[in-house]
């Protein structure tokens, strides 16, 4: 029997990341997560009998940036191997730009980017010496389109993209994949946070599928993108949006 | 000391035989670029790969630089130094 593959996901305790991290481990992949606080899906997969021996989380705070390299570092050392990186954590600052305060741009920033960044050098250097391994990054459908009110959010997604497509370019030739996967507005914590029902409304009109998405139409995208049957992509960024967009 | 610099020595042979199975061994004398063909992702792979087998990495500070290191030994002084 072959080892189970090895994913890391930042931000797996809940919303979308939880999902892949529930979907993932039930098709046999190993999986290694943080997140600020344990949550009620870490302590369920903690507790399962298979989950024990293939699911790893740790509190972490994504700005801690030392501490998010050493996460990779250790996760390798663990389970000898990382063969992919869904980069998922992030956060939404909602509201104009000239009334956002510069701390909080800067947190925006900082996450959504700075650590994306950092953790996926760390998990790429482990990949170079396998010479193998996908990575995705959880983009945002306002990466690709412009929105009033999440100005520093679309400029950390959008910078996501870019990141994408140049490290797709540069770890290439070492059997390393890199593609983004640009969700549109889909029913999660985060989503509840910022839009109320008159936006789902407004939404759902404007969307040629006549609907929210969920998690259920990004995690298998993700899955996708990280397996063997999407060999031959990489600097791309996968829409999910219901035709927002087209 | 010595440990270090054959499993440096090692690291740098497993690339060198992926880019020219014909090559026997790597001398300390050896450029890493003119002699062994190494490019920048050679040499990322290589820092990597002694990360993962040894916990060092001598250039993660900004006062050391991989450019410094031409060759094999230069690249064994730089782990031993740790």
């Amino acid at each position: 029997m072959s080892e189970p593959r090895v994913v890391v996901i930042s931000g797996g305790s809940r919303g979308l990341g939880g999902a892949l991290a529930r979907d993932l481990l039930a098709r046999g992949w190993t999986v290694a997560t943080f997140s600020r606080k344990p949550s009620p899906l870490v302590e369920e997969l903690q507790r399962d009998e298979v989950g024990g021996r293939r699911f790893y989380w740790q509190e972490l705070d994504s700005n801690a940036h030392p501490k998010v390299q050493d996460f990779a570092l250790g996760v390798a050392r663990r389970f000898g191997r990382i063969d992919a990186l869904v980069n998922n954590a992030a956060m939404v600052l909602q509201g104009l730009l000239t009334l956002s305060s510069p701390e909080d741009i800067h947190r925006t920033i900082s996450l959504n980017v700075e650590s994306t960044i950092l953790l996926t050098r760390a998990c790429c250097r482990v990949m170079l010496s396998q010479r193998s391994g996908s990575i995705v990054n959880v983009s945002s459908l306002n990466a690709v389109a412009g929105h009033a009110g999440v100005a520093v959010y679309s400029a950390a997604k959008a910078a996501l993209d870019g990141f994408t497509r140049s490290l797709a370019r540069e770890v290439g030739p070492r059997g390393i994949r890199v593609n983004s996967v640009a969700p549109g507005y889909f029913d999660s914590e985060m989503a509840s946070s910022v839009l109320d029902d008159d936006d789902r409304a407004r939404i759902v009109r404007r969307t040629p599928l006549r609907r929210l998405g969920t998690t259920a139409d990004v995690v298998p995208t993700i899955r996708f993108l990280l397996s063997a049957d999407a060999g031959f992509v990489t600097g791309h960024t996968l829409v999910v949006d219901g035709g927002v967009t087209c | 000391m010595q440990d270090m610099r054959n499993i440096v020595s090692a690291a740098v042979l497993r690339i060198a035989k992926i880019k020219d199975p014909g090559i026997a061994a790597v001398e300390p004398h050896h450029h890493l670029i003119e002699d062994l063909g190494f490019d920048s992702l050679d040499i990322a792979e290589l820092v990597s790969t002694l990360e993962m087998t040894t916990s060092v990495d001598p250039f993660a500070s900004t006062t050391a630089s991989v450019a410094d290191c031409s060759t094999v030994a230069a690249l064994c002084d730089a782990y031993t130094k740790q």
